[in-house]
């Protein structure tokens, strides 16, 4: 992935593996997800898992990547709102994404667009509500909960960071 | 799909409606499971056969879903302990040390040598014993029944010694935040010697019972080749990607632990069929023996848990991501805190969760027999599935 | 063509003989089962297994068990399968009578040369819902008091969910007449 500022990555972070578990962390905007895992399919990532959180300024969804060769987890995330609560399928790019997209959409009921079957995939079919999703009262804020990194592109772990992130994910719709 | 003179809806449940079968009147949708003695536990997976050669195949989960994750949320940190012997009952000191791993780095919580020599041997014991029932079933979807009653007969002295420290023999809840909750003794490590010593030549006479036997590699040889792409995309780990040659190690390529001060391989198969994954697993039951015996020797003295480590522990807000090498590949924890006593969100990475996932792939064009064959390579446990 | 069929079915045959070797061999050992329920695991081998909790008595009194009532036990079981019932009783009070150059003055003085009051807790109750537990052994590992232990009990069997429902404290009490009827023999 390109180090220059690119309008697509809102924020970029090094970690400590030691201290965190990643190598890197990337904020993209959802627009662009596709684009991005493709440049990660070129470099030869594969697909850990899909991780989604709720936080005040809608869901988080991580996507976790890491090498056969030279291993550091790196993680993609991109903020959903609450409003709007769909993202590109990356299914088209790693197949391997079908099944944790569709856990995502069971227990969080994010919509993954361009998915070939979005059924329920863990929890029975006619369940309605979504285990995950937490009452207001115990959300927590985005900047609060993110990994002891160093933030790049932004000063680390302040409420400006969350409503930086929350308006860059808005951007290219 | 409605039989008008019995009146029955014949359409089947949710899942088979939602597998439209092609228009063609030479298929047939087959229902494997969740009950089927191969599928080793309650996996359903709905097939589209043409003859005796698969077309299409959809695993259905959730038989035994129980929500581990939401589980994680609503109780504290050490509560969350005993699920985590429960998400994959036959290496479940694997998810012991994921998770406690995993709340160890949010702390930056030192855990004692001791400590962390206790957990390599008897995770690796553990893993002994996964790869063992692994083979003695592997075997026995194949046809083969005895294997297992030896396999068994193996597990039995592991699992004694296993007891000894932990106080249970299968769902572990052994480790803990900082160390181990008890010390390993004299006993025990006479013990473990002794299970090294006996199971070398056992291992030399399931070669000549069973892996070189004419009729195990008809089976095995040539079924179900997964290539490297595929691996990839689907995020494959453990035996399954070893057994398509490729090196990928989470105790090597991310060393956790003290797995950087011992010496062992990374036994790899280029054959990446069946045959090639089954041979990968018996090379780990020598690797991991190798593993026990250094870690017997190199085994310091001092405390067997930390003694900062918390009772309650309530880490600092933060996310953490730590994997280990379990028996089926990557285990991962991806633990947020937002600073109190419960986590803000666990999720769980299973590694047959991955390869199950590849499963529609490589059965395709494949004849049902085999089918049995490559879910049997898979080393599939379904309750870490559905968690 | 012919040679492969050959060669194969040779093959067999020796995998076939390697085979049947290796079972006569272990046709010839031992039994090692343990045949359930005539006979059971010898208890040297149960060393560090986990049967349900049992309370630990004080070793002055083997009728009371060391437990001081903080219910540490009940709040971390990851399950909620420990209830603990304690009560505070004050102890009698003992009063020292005032000077009597001051008793008839009208402040009430008896309360203040009374000693701070003592109070002493006693265990009303200790139940285990054991069809719940998973034998973590956090419970033991975090009692204060050393009260908790393992007991040997691992053969249990029911129909009915209700036999698992233990209470402790009359366990205890039968293990404590068990081992002074023991004692009483012995000297005997």
């Amino acid at each position: 992935m390109s180090k220059q500022a690119d309008s697509s990555i809102c924020a970029y972070a090094y970690c400590s593996h030691e201290q965190t578990g990643y190598e890197k962390h990337f904020f993209i905007t959802p627009a662009s997800l596709l684009q991005h895992v493709q440049k990660l399919d070129e470099l030869g990532y594969f697909l850990e898992d899909i991780t989604c959180m709720q936080v005040k300024e809608g869901f988080l969804l991580t996507y976790h990547f890491n090498r056969w060769e030279k291993p550091g987890r790196l993680a993609l995330r991109v903020l959903v709102v609450e409003e709007d609560k769909t993202i590109d399928s990356i299914s088209s790019i790693y197949p391997g994404a079908l099944w944790h997209e569709r856990e995502c959409y069971d227990f969080f009921g994010i919509v993954f667009k361009n998915h070939p079957s979005l059924i329920p995939l863990l929890l029975p079919p006619e369940m309605e509500e979504r285990p995950l999703l937490k009452s207001s009262e115990k959300l927590r804020d985005l900047y609060e909960l993110l990994p002891g990194c160093e933030q790049v592109l932004h000063a680390p772990r302040d409420e400006e960071f969350g409503q930086f992130i929350k308006e860059c994910s808005q951007k290219g719709k | 799909m409605f039989d008008l003179e019995l009146g029955l809806d014949l359409s089947g449940d949710f899942y088979t409606r939602h597998f439209q079968p092609t228009p063609s009147e030479d298929t047939l949708i087959l229902n494997m499971g969740p009950q089927h003695p191969s599928t080793h536990g309650v996996l359903r997976v709905i097939l589209e056969i043409d003859g005796e050669y698969i077309l299409r195949a959809e695993p259905v989960l959730g038989y035994i879903h129980r929500m581990q994750e939401k589980m994680g949320e609503v109780k504290r940190y050490e509560q969350y302990l005993p699920n985590m012997g429960r998400v994959d009952y036959l290496h479940a000191l694997a998810w012991n040390w994921a998770y406690v791993g995993a709340v160890e780095r949010l702390m930056g919580l030192e855990v004692p040598k001791r400590a962390e020599y206790i957990r390599v041997i008897t995770c690796e014991l553990n893993r002994i014993n996964s790869h063992l029932l692994w083979w003695g079933a592997y075997l026995l979807d194949l046809g083969a029944f005895t294997p297992i009653m030896y396999a068994f007969q193996d597990r039995e002295i592991v699992m004694d010694i296993l007891q000894r420290v932990s106080g249970s023999r299968l769902t572990y809840c052994y480790y803990r935040f900082g160390g181990v909750s008890q010390d390993i003794d004299d006993i025990f490590i006479e013990k473990t010697k002794e299970f090294c010593a006996y199971l070398k030549p056992r291992l030399k006479m399931y070669k000549d019972l069973v892996t070189d036997n004419i009729i195990l590699r008809k089976r095995v040889e040539d079924i179900g080749i997964i290539e490297e792409e595929t691996l990839r995309k689907y995020g494959a780990t453990g035996p399954v990607l070893r057994g398509s040659g490729i090196k990928y190690d989470v105790r090597r390529k991310e060393p956790y632990s003290v797995y950087s001060e011992l010496d062992f391989e990374i036994p790899t198969a280029s054959s990446k069929d069946a045959l090639g994954r089954y041979l990968v697993r018996m090379q780990e039951i020598e690797e991991s023996l190798k593993i026990i015996e250094q870690a017997l020797e190199k085994i310091p003295p001092g405390p067997h848990i930390s003694p900062q480590a918390p009772r309650r522990p309530k880490p600092p807000r933060g996310e953490v991501y730590f994997a280990v090498e379990g028996a089926r590949g990557e285990i991962g924890v991806n633990l947020v805190s937002d600073g109190s006593a419960y986590p803000y969100r666990v999720k769980l990475r299973s590694p047959s969760f991955s390869n199950l996932s590849m499963f529609p792939e490589i059965a395709k064009g494949t004849l049902l027999a085999d089918a049995v064959s490559i879910l049997g390579s898979l080393d599939l446990v379904i309750p870490e599935i559905d968690r | 063509m012919i040679g492969s069929k050959l060669k194969e079915t040779f093959d067999g045959v020796v995998s076939l003989l390697i085979g049947l070797k290796i079972t006569f061999k272990n046709f010839l050992k031992p039994n090692l089962t343990v045949h359930y329920p005539r006979k059971t695991v010898k208890p040297e081998e149960l060393t560090g297994y986990r049967g349900h909790i049992e309370l630990v008595p004080k070793p002055e009194n083997p009728f009371v068990p060391r437990c001081i009532g903080c219910g540490l036990c009940r709040d971390i079981c990851p399950s909620g399968c420990i209830e603990v019932r304690s009560k505070r009783i004050a102890e009698e009070k003992e009063i020292h009578t005032p000077h009597f150059g001051l008793q008839d003055t009208p402040l009430d003085l008896t309360r203040k040369v009374a000693p701070p009051q003592k109070t002493k807790i006693e265990i009303v109750s200790f139940e285990l819902n054991y069809n719940y537990c998973s034998l973590c052994g956090l419970c033991v590992q975090n009692c204060p008091a050393g009260s908790l232990r393992f007991s040997k009990d691992i053969y249990l069997a029911s129909f009915s969910s209700r036999d698992f429902e233990f209470d402790l404290l009359k366990r205890l009490e039968k293990q404590a007449q068990a081992r002074l009827k023991e004692e009483e023999e012995w000297t005997k």
